[in-house]
């Protein structure tokens, strides 16, 4: 029968950007007809998988295999021909596009003077989308002035609309507010024929839709089994991992008693809603949350690099208004950013240069730099990141990952933090230097300075914070306390599922009958 | 090997600056062997009479470049300062202390108006330097017709014909011009800001550097130097027309990229502007020494360009 052969195997795949190992090593197989579900944490290497898949990648080693016949796509529309389709987790619409041009493309039907005739491919959008149930959306209508739910519906019926043998669902309800519509879709392409691969880390869509689940964490597959013998706490537990021996530094809290050193009540802004938290002196806060639900905003919020709605920030007591993050720095908030490379360093300056900059107004004689008073500045914070004095006077690029932050950090430090917000400080950092970034917040709480410390590792958040505030769809879902701090219960509730207040070690209760 | 090792020992982004400078001089033999009846020495002085209006007016351009923009107004800005003072001045020098301020601050103004429209308004550099130059470009045809019938200063005149110790003034200013450049682009706390920027505006922005005040001044500085450019050229020709300083826009960019510094900003020393502009100076005595065409001119410099961004792309695309 036809459910015997394979829609799609892939076979030893491996993909590495730099030293980062994307994927290693990965094999499966997508049965015919089947939805199979591929979850991990983020980084875990999902998103990898799915640009190998649909030819927006192409992998270093392995081979996969469509039907019997070798499958390497060069791009996306290569993978189309190939009967692979991809919804695309940060969706692959363009905005200044009409929904009907959208649907059209990569090939819009032309005329044969090869113009497009906009009638009837807004009458053929029509059709389309009253087919797959999106009724509320015109045609006509540009696609950059749909909501956010509305665009990611409409990239899901493109991929749908070719009825294609392989469908790439990447995060497909990470916007959409009525997932019985998509469930619905779902399982109408599988009568026609078609085979679902799933992506997503909320456990009861997977329970709901998947026959089998495939779980990546840190680039391999560490479990392909069928759904229903698992429970839920093996599932988090082989996306969480037991990380590997990793020496946390072992201090008591040092949460200090007195004002808070930045209180925020009802914070809404651009991505994040009704956000209330205290950060006392001494402490470190943690921030979990899947990728996207809003922590970048809050962020970035905290540090004036978005205009605020609603709420307001006190620091030490002081309501405050930061209109850019010159301001909030002034207050002795330092945002670390999330993505060192875009945000964080200067390549063109030395590393020396990239630490001095905000003090560098400081070391002058008649505007011109006092070389020698900078480097002395420098020095005094060099060696509470753990960065060697040889590397100051190199170009930052040609600096390690882990070197280029600790520079980052120092430069935050020198910049006179009282309050640090760390973004994801250990990203794309060697063992090593994680190790001298723990020592670093850790001795910044000693001495009074408050942390809110966003991490995508969960070992980190465990292992280091006092508190930490669970993220979910843009909100606070859930707080834990140092004492009920584990990475299954931060997960579940980053995943949306609700923790009972009583920090029992039965974490899962209302999925606790088909855990058994 | 030796190119390797040498490249090591070398301050980082001399090398280019250095291999300028070789070429100018070999230029400057070359002329000696097409002409073999000039005086070198008398032919190096006036290379480099003619070349301070370049080496001045690109410190701007490379200002500008140096945060990722560029500044097309500078060839009108040019114009319109020797309009000004020739205007102003009427041939006597009893106008000259504040005619001179006044056109400068005109000039400069011209500047921050490019500033304020990139960094408040978001107008992409190139735009809004080009529509300001056509703007202005008509306003000084609305006050003129386009030459002025009224001769320079003589004061002026003097300075660029003058002699100090025996040194051409020009050559002492230009010297003192290039001295003063280097400081601030290399060494002042500003000019480090203005590479931060050019080299990572968003970190920049985090970083909480003032991104807007210092763009607005980049855009004045260069407003100011083709004044400053521009009165100087007046006084050399001892006459001035509108459209005297339009030649000098394409040299101002290409002594900028061949001095090596990178089209979308953040690298490049004004040492290596300041030899891209000599560059070019000789290259023009060059030219007009084998009595070549103006056209042939114009290719060259045109291709320069081409050329040297042909060669910063290309390690670039290696890498990546």
């Amino acid at each position: 029968m036809r459910a015997s052969e394979p829609a799609l195997e892939v076979r030893a795949v491996g993909k590495r950007y730099g030293a980062t190992v994307a994927l290693e090593d990965v094999s499966f197989t997508l049965r015919a007809g089947e939805v199979c579900g591929l979850l991990g944490e983020n980084g875990a290497g999902k998103s990898t998988l799915v640009k190998v898949l649909s030819g927006v990648v192409v992998p270093d080693s392995g081979e996969m295999w469509i039907g019997g016949t070798a499958y390497r796509p060069r791009n996306i529309t290569d993978a189309r021909t190939h009967g692979v389709a991809t919804a695309f987790q940060e969706l692959s619409l363009v905005p200044t596009l009409s929904v009907a041009v959208n649907l059209s493309l990569p090939h819009p039907a032309g005329s044969r003077f090869g113009l497009v005739r906009l009638r009837r491919l807004e009458e053929e959008a029509a059709r389309i989308l009253h087919t797959y149930g999106v009724a509320d959306v015109h045609p006509g209508a540009l696609v950059g002035e749909l909501s956010l739910g509305v665009r990611q519906r409409i990239e899901i019926v493109r991929a749908m609309m070719r009825a294609p043998r392989v469908l790439l669902l990447d995060e497909p309800t990470s916007a959409l507010s009525d997932r019985e519509w998509l469930f619905a879709l779902i399982s109408r392409a599988l009568d026609g024929g078609t085979s679902v691969l799933y992506i997503s880390h909320k456990l009861d869509e997977i329970r709901r839709i998947c026959h089998r689940c495939v779980v990546l964490r840190n680039g391999r597959k560490v479990l392909d089994s069928a759904v229903a013998v698992l429970s839920d706490a093996e599932i988090f537990s082989s996306m969480a991992g037991r990380s590997l021996v990793e020496a946390f530094p072992v201090a008591s809290s040092t949460v200090q008693p007195g004002p808070p050193a930045l209180s925020v009540k009802n914070l809404s802004a651009e991505g994040i809603a009704d956000v209330d938290f205290t950060l006392a002196r001494g402490e470190i806060l943690g921030v979990a949350g899947l990728e996207g639900q809003g922590q970048s905003s809050l962020f970035r919020a905290l540090a004036g690099l978005l205009p605020l709605r609603d709420g307001s920030i006190e620091v030490a007591g002081r309501r405050q208004i930061f209109r850019s993050p010159r301001a909030a720095r002034r207050a002795g908030v330092v945002l670390v950013p999330e993505d060192r490379k875009e945000e964080g360093i200067f390549k063109d300056l030395t590393a020396l240069a990239n630490i001095s900059l905000p003090i560098i107004g400081e070391c002058h004689r008649l505007r011109f730099i006092n070389r020698r008073a900078e480097r002395a500045r420098v020095e005094e914070v060099i060696p509470i990141v753990e960065l060697a004095e040889r590397y100051l006077p190199q170009n930052i690029e040609a600096l390690s990952g882990g070197n280029q932050q600790k520079a980052v950090l120092a430069r935050a430090l020198i910049a006179g933090a009282r309050c640090l917000l760390l973004f994801d400080p250990t990203r794309g950092v060697d063992v090593g230097a994680k190790q001298s970034i723990y020592r670093l917040i850790r001795r910044f709480a000693e001495e009074g300075g408050a942390v809110l410390f966003y991490s995508t590792e969960l070992d980190e958040l465990v292992h280091l914070c006092d508190r930490c505030l669970v993220i979910y769809r843009n909100r606070i879902a859930g707080e834990l306390s140092r004492a009920a701090l584990s990475q299954e219960r931060i997960l579940a509730i980053a995943s949306g599922h609700s923790l009972p207040q009583s920090a029992q070690p039965e974490p899962f209760a209302e999925n606790s009958v088909t855990a058994r | 090997m030796s190119a390797i090792s040498l490249r090591q020992r070398l301050p980082e982004g001399l090398g280019i600056p250095l291999i300028v400078f070789a070429s100018t001089a070999f230029l400057v033999a070359v002329i000696k062997l097409i002409s073999p009846g000039s005086v070198l020495a008398q032919q190096i002085e006036a290379i480099l009479v003619t070349a301070i209006f370049l080496v001045i007016a690109s410190f701007g351009q490379g200002l500008a470049i140096l945060l990722g923009g560029i500044d097309l107004s500078i060839g009108v800005v040019m114009g319109l300062a020797g309009m000004m003072i020739s205007g102003l001045t009427n041939g006597a020098d009893a106008a000259l202390g504040w005619a001179v301020p006044a056109t400068l601050a005109s000039c400069a103004a011209i500047g921050v108006f490019n500033g304020l429209g990139i960094a408040l308004a978001g107008i992409p550099p190139f735009i809004m330097t080009l529509a300001s130059g056509s703007i202005f470009f008509g306003v000084g045809l609305g006050f003129t017709a386009g030459a002025a019938q009224r001769p320079v200063a003589p004061a002026l005149q003097k300075l660029m014909s003058g002699h100090f110790f025996g040194l051409p003034l020009p050559v002492l200013l230009l010297a003192a011009f290039a001295l003063a450049a280097m400081a601030f682009q290399n060494g002042s706390v500003e000019g480090r800001r203005l590479y931060a920027i050019g080299s990572n505006a968003k970190a920049a922005r985090i970083v909480g550097l003032p991104i807007y005040p210092l763009t607005v001044a980049v855009y004045g500085i260069s407003g100011l130097c083709a004044g400053i450019a521009g009165v100087l050229l007046a006084g050399y020709a001892s006459a001035a027309t509108l459209d005297m300083g339009d030649p000098f826009l394409m040299p101002t960019i290409a002594a900028v990229v061949i001095g090596g510094a990178r089209v979308t900003g953040g690298r490049g020393l004004y040492l290596g502007t300041f030899a891209g502009a000599l560059f070019l100076s000789v290259l023009e005595t060059i030219i007009t020494v084998l009595s070549l065409s103006q056209g042939l001119r114009d290719i060259i410099e045109g291709a320069i360009i081409v050329i040297a961004l042909l060669l910063q792309t290309a390690p670039a695309k290696k890498r990546y």
